[in-house]
């Protein structure tokens, strides 16, 4: 009975997450032509059983007759011999992958039959983070990650670093002045706050890839297995849990390692250890205050990242069975207020500044223009929003099945098939609090993905599997256990144990950017660049043209203004577009080459860079005007020629200087127009400020009332006064 | 040892030296040399170039030292340090053995070089094996008596610790195989396994971390640039990139697995069917150390041949490909050459260990098989050339990721020089649109008539396909030309469907008749077109750049371009370009 309940289960398990089924590699003829097939057989396997039982008047199907170790051994097997390894963006990547997996299933087979595993496996975690670490650098090869938002948290640190605690604030930097204010969303602060001391005491490009390394390979580890421990898990077991976070999935690389979702990894890794003692505190009568204080901190460290809040309402959810006492116990009614203490000021000051509840709703789409251009003429095209990606398709449940086949094809096949096995076994603390997140955090990565696109909820799946290591890890336990009870148990065994001994390696050939999906690393280029912009800017800014996301070595342009000590100008610094756009606003890029020209002179751009072939062609059919001076592989920098730098349009001003946050100068006259962009928030130290419009697009800032000769100061107001001002 | 077996001995030691040196002759007569003062006989160069060659070893202490004192002897070359350090520690392991019928003398007289003779025999001159095996022996013997010992001496762990850091200095990127095996063979050999146990994990330390220090240490050897993407190992139609797991690799494969089966294929086996022999005649009468190192090369010799003789497909999830992707730098050297080099050393040592008439026979036989009917002169007939010498290019391509193409245009009888010029001199042909020329194109199975209208206006962007997710091996492309023209070659873009290249090719052209048509080229495999670097080394580009180059212009009215192969992806076109 047991192992026909435990076969339902597995069947049902995979047809729901692999669609059609072959043998051994993708062909012309399926195996199992569509998951529903395995699903109606899963499901007669239990129902029938239960049905005779329930006629005989027996209760034959319990809990425990889903756990046959033996039957989720075996279905690793079916793992192995299906198409499952060779599917695209798996972690484990085949076909090769097979000859890893049976040296594993053979060193497993000798490792548990000489009672040696107990001592392996008790290392194996710390060796492999060991090993992870190394493979990093090893693909660092002496550089620096710079995939995607690494670039931009690189920069967001940088800021932080020098103007923490007073955030948001004006910055100069970048687009003639922005408003600093994405700590908040990105989470960028849990990353700053934990590491702070190593940040305050190196680089934060020395420092920076040891960060993400800690946060991945250590921080995670220790969270996962001090977590199973809280929870009551034994130490082996929790060590397997250890080392199954390390080598959940590819996508966790993916977010991690090629996104560069700093806020969101950081965040991820503390959840573990956040939810366990989030769930003791509820459950305890009386918590110490040094657990209230711990529990504090590592929520506030998490919630940082906001949306890490969602994937934690179940435990509020379940702790409301304790209302009546939590109510009632001062030591919970303090703690709430320190938490709220702790998180409500950073809260507000993001509902404020980030404009949450309109990133919420933003469900409809928006017609935008597409601006193209070529050598000689400039048009302006309205593009329909197709590519909007944000767009709320409803409750979509065949679209949620879809995206469960992508993540779980990406996933160590250890957590797809026994996280369901191991959420009925966990005999841990807390249990009710474990399985109802991992099946909310299911729910919210697969059918809440169509419902609210923009908070890219498909995160929730790594979040899972990261949660879901610690009860796996506990029923790896109990069939290693299980092993000594004759061969088929030991089999058994042995390809369960094949995947925790394989799994980290092909972590490693993922670090290794040798997985499907690969991150970038900054390529030496973009130092010559930054020496080239370095030398030759000259008083002004660099203007990047046409649209820059991911060009640049892989990463956004976001730290080039400190490696070159020269404020610039582009479409985007970060990832905050969804569709090309030009800096150039369409009604001056209609004008072609006068609209350009008064742009640049606007913006006060001394240098431009270009690496679409129609600005390249364009630049270089102007040699009066544009001198070219570097060119990279993809990148070309020209000077301009026949214009004197000014960062004013009206006025004179002297000794300007830059700051990350502010600028100071020594005005000539009273009345001054500055170009920089105008934000309400944004003030003087000793004029009166004023918007003036601009053909640039944006409002410059407008001073009157200077004195002249004496040094002025324009940044933005106190956090405080902005958040209650209203500014 | 009574006086008769002492004789008989003697006897078949002769007879190996004289089977070997008979061999040796056969495998000399068709010398390869490489430029300059260097001489090196194709037997060696033919093992050693298809897959370690190009390595830039470092020369361990010793060899420096040596290099010091003899400026003009090539130590990187002639690892003679090496030899002879294996040769010490060979006699030491004999001496250390258990079998107390052997005269010190006679190990030195015959047991000692014939396990190295067997080693080099199997193996070649291979620098990477030596200097894997090197101190292998030693630092088993010193591991076993620290394993052995109640209480370890200091000046035994210091005497095992400097050995263990000349073993992975010598065996450089292959440090983490060689300690590893020496950790094992000392554990195995070891007679108490209860004080095994005890000093096994002190010994674990000192001997694996200086190779783990060096694994993380050792610098990438110098390979030659290429453009990315490019690729110097023929593909062998296996799906899926082989890349290690773990650890440092070039950009490149340079294990031309293929030339590894082709060559090691018959010596492996050879080399199992004596090691298990060996085993099988004397199973019930050998000393506990012939045992394990019968069992130690019997699972080597299985191993590589294993890896030598399957099918590909089943070969490359064979244990050795496995443990070299999982093993540091693994897949940069050829780890089935370090395991026969093991092999073949156990074995020899076993035969001598069990010290009878019978074992003695395969010593004597072994070599001369593997010497004669798996040598250069019958494996690669064409490869009989001389006067390689007076180009420097050959010195540099032989020692280059190149080898491996090198070897193949040499067989398939192409004159390099004139090779070289003639792929410069075809990479500077302008390509053009089919539709510049006029010329139609037809394709099977047919697409919809959007796609083919798309594909006459010859935008950049347009994409026939056969859109069934699959190549079936069936697919065919016709090119029209409106009147007969002269054509260099064809280009077939499949643009941003980079997974769409046609994985086997076969052209024919001329009249438009296909059944007529000439056949210009067939790729059953499409490797991607061979191009060379400026400084003359051939390498492939990515596949998905298929750009075939005539051998000579043809004059056609039709060219057929028919998709061969079979893969999960669709054939994608988004280009047809005519040079």
């Amino acid at each position: 009975m047991h192992i026909l309940a435990s076969s339902g289960l597995l069947l049902i398990i995979l047809g729901l997450s692999g669609g059609a089924w072959h043998l051994w590699e993708k062909s012309e003829q399926a195996l199992i032509p569509a998951g529903r097939y395995l699903l109606i057989l899963g499901a007669l396997l239990i129902i029938l059983p239960w049905a005779w039982s329930y006629l005989k008047g027996r209760k034959e199907i319990t809990k425990e007759s889903f756990l046959e170790p033996r039957v989720w051994g075996y279905g690793l097997l079916f793992i192995f011999i299906s198409d499952w390894l060779t599917r695209p963006w798996g972690l484990f990547k085949g076909p090769t992958i097979r000859g890893e997996l049976i040296v594993g299933a053979i060193a497993c087979y000798l490792l548990v039959g000489r009672q040696l595993w107990k001592r392996f496996f008790a290392a194996w975690p710390l060796v492999v983070s060991c090993l992870l670490i190394w493979s990093f650098f090893v693909a660092l090869d002496g550089s620096l990650i710079f995939s995607d938002d690494h670039a931009v948290f690189l920069f967001r640190l940088k800021l932080l670093r020098e103007n923490f605690p007073s955030i948001p604030f004006w910055s100069p930097l970048w687009n003639a002045g922005i408003d600093a204010r994405d700590f908040f969303a990105t989470g960028a602060l849990n990353i700053f706050l934990l590491a702070s001391p190593l940040i305050y005491s190196f680089q934060v490009e020395t420092i920076y890839p040891w960060l993400i390394a800690g946060v991945l390979w250590v921080i995670t580890p220790i969270s996962v297995y001090s977590a199973a421990r809280l929870f009551g898990v034994a130490p082996l077991a929790a060590a397997i849990s250890a080392t199954l976070s390390l080598c959940t999935g590819l996508f966790w690389f993916r977010w991690g390692l090629k996104y560069g979702t700093v806020g969101f990894i950081t965040s991820t890794a503390l959840l573990p250890l956040a939810s366990v003692v989030l769930i003791r505190f509820f459950e305890a009568h009386k918590p110490s205050w040094r657990e209230i204080i711990f529990m504090a901190l590592l929520l506030t460290l998490m919630l940082l990242w906001s949306p890490s809040g969602l994937a934690i309402v179940p435990i509020f959810l379940v702790a409301l069975k304790h209302s009546q006492r939590l109510i009632k116990s001062k030591r919970h009614i303090i703690a709430a207020c320190l938490i709220l203490a702790l998180n409500l000021p950073w809260m507000a000051m993001m509902w404020k500044v980030s404009g949450v509840g309109k990133f919420l709703n933003s469900n409809t789409t928006s017609s935008t223009h597409q601006v193209t251009t070529d050598a000689n003429k400039a048009s302006v095209t309205s593009a329909s929003p197709t590519t909007y990606r944000h767009k709320s398709e409803g409750l979509n449940l065949k679209k949620a099945l879809n995206q469960w086949h992508n993540n779980a094809a990406a996933l160590n096949p250890l957590i797809v098939l026994l996280a369901a096995p191991a959420l009925i076994a966990f005999s841990g603390f807390g249990k009710r609090y474990i399985v109802a997140t991992c099946i909310w955090l299911l729910l919210l990565g697969t059918v809440g993905v169509s419902l609210k696109p923009q908070l890219e909820l498909d995160r929730m799946i790594v979040i899972f599997s990261i949660l879901a290591s610690i009860p796996i890890g506990q029923y790896m336990w109990r069939i290693f256990s299980y092993a000594r009870l004759g061969l088929s148990w030991r089999l058994a065994a042995c390809f369960a144990g094949a995947f925790i001994l394989i799994g980290p390696f092909a972590a490693t050939s993922a670090v290794l950017n040798r997985s499907d999906d690969t991150y970038a690393i900054l390529d030496r280029e973009v130092r010559s660049m930054a020496r080239a912009i370095s030398n030759n800017s000259a008083g002004g800014r660099v203007f990047f043209s046409g649209c820059v996301l991911h060009e640049l070595s892989g990463g956004h342009l976001a730290p080039l203004p400190f490696w070159t000590d020269t404020p610039m100008v582009a479409s985007s610094y970060a990832h905050n577009i969804w569709r090309y756009e030009q800096p150039i606003p369409p009604e001056l890029l209609a004008r072609g080459d006068s609209g350009i020209r008064e742009y640049l002179d606007l913006v006060n751009a001394t240098l431009v860079v270009a690496h679409e072939p129609t600005w390249i062609e364009r630049f270089k059919n102007h040699p009066d005007e544009y001198q070219q001076i570097w060119r990279g592989e993809s990148f070309f920098i020209f000077k301009r020629l026949k214009y004197s730098p000014s960062y004013t349009t009206q006025g004179e001003i002297a000794d300007l200087k830059f700051t990350s946050n502010s600028i100071s100068f020594t005005p000539h006259t009273s009345s001054l127009t500055l170009k920089f962009k105008h934000f309400p928030f944004v003030t003087s130290s000793s004029c009166v400020v004023k918007p003036e419009p601009s053909a640039a697009g944006f409002n410059l800032i407008s001073l009157s009332e200077c004195a002249p000769g004496t040094q002025v100061t324009i940044k933005s107001v106190s956090p405080l006064r902005r958040m209650l001002g209203g500014a | 040892m009574n006086q008769q077996q002492t004789r008989l001995s003697i006897f078949f030691g002769a007879l190996f030296v004289a089977a070997t040196a008979l061999g040796l002759i056969i495998a000399r007569m068709d010398s390869l040399a490489l430029s300059g003062d260097i001489h090196t006989s194709a037997w060696f160069s033919l093992v050693n170039l298809n897959h370690n060659a190009f390595q830039s070893w470092r020369l361990e202490p010793i060899s420096k030292i040596c290099s010091g004192i003899w400026p003009n002897f090539n130590f990187a070359e002639r690892p003679i340090p090496g030899i002879l350090a294996l040769l010490v520690g060979t006699l030491l392991f004999f001496r250390a053995s258990d079998g107390p019928r052997f005269t010190w003398c006679l190990i030195f007289a015959v047991g000692a070089p014939i396990a190295i003779l067997f080693l080099l025999i199997t193996t070649g001159l291979d620098p990477v094996v030596i200097g894997a095996m090197a101190w292998l022996p030693l630092l088993t013997v010193i591991a076993r008596k620290v394993i052995a010992a109640s209480e370890p001496h200091w000046l035994m762990l210091t005497a095992l610790l400097a050995t263990s850091i000349e073993n992975a200095i010598s065996s450089n990127q292959a440090a983490i195989v060689s300690a590893a095996s020496a950790l094992w063979i000392s554990y195995l050999l070891t007679k108490s396994r209860d004080s095994a146990a005890k000093n096994l994990g002190l010994t674990a330390i000192v001997i694996l971390a200086p190779a783990i220090f060096i694994t993380i240490t050792a610098p990438m050897a110098e390979a030659p640039k290429y453009p990315p993407s490019a690729h110097v190992i023929q593909y062998d139609g296996s799906q899926g990139n082989i890349r290690p797991l773990i650890g440092p690799a070039y950009q490149f494969e340079s294990i031309d697995r293929a030339a590894m089966r082709n060559e090691y294929g018959g010596r492996a086996l050879t080399l199992l069917s004596i090691s298990i022999f060996s085993w099988w005649t004397r199973r019930r009468h050998q000393t506990p150390v012939a045992r394990y190192t019968a069992k130690v090369a019997m699972v080597m010799a299985l191993l590589a041949t294993l890896n030598a003789t399957l099918p590909e497909s089943v070969a490359l999830i064979s244990p050795l490909p496995s443990l070299a992707r999982l093993i540091p730098w693994g897949t940069t050297y050829s780890i089935t050459s370090v395991a026969l080099g093991l092999s073949a050393w156990m074995t020899g040592v076993t035969l001598i260990l069990n010290n009878r008439l019978i074992s003695f026979i395969p010593l004597a036989i072994g070599p001369a098989i593997m010497l004669t009917f798996c040598s250069p002169n019958i494996i690669h007939p064409s490869l009989r050339k001389s006067g390689l010498v007076s180009e420097p290019i050959y010195r540099e391509l032989i020692l280059s990721p190149s080898a491996s193409i090198f070897r193949n245009l040499i067989e398939s009888g192409e004159d390099i020089p004139s090779w070289i010029e003639g792929v410069k001199a075809a990479s500077k042909l302008k390509a053009r649109d089919s539709a510049e020329l006029g010329a139609s194109i037809e394709v099977s199975p047919a697409p919809s008539a959007e796609v083919l209208e798309a594909a006459k206006k010859s935008e950049t962007h347009w994409r026939w396909s056969t859109r069934t997710g699959i190549q079936r091996g069936d697919e065919l492309l016709t090119i029209r030309f409106a009147a007969a023209t002269v054509v260099n070659g064809v280009e077939l873009d499949p643009g941003q469907y980079f997974t769409d290249y046609p994985r086997g090719l076969r052209i024919t052209g001329g009249s438009c008749d296909q059944n007529t048509a000439e056949e210009i080229v067939d790729y059953p495999i499409w490797q991607g077109s061979l191009r060379v670097t400026y400084r003359g080394l051939p390498y492939y580009t990515p596949r998905n750049q298929v750009k075939v180059i005539f051998s000579s212009p043809r004059t056609v009215q039709c060219i057929f371009v028919k998709q061969t192969g079979r893969a999960p992806f669709d054939w994608s076109i988004s280009r047809v370009r005519v040079m």
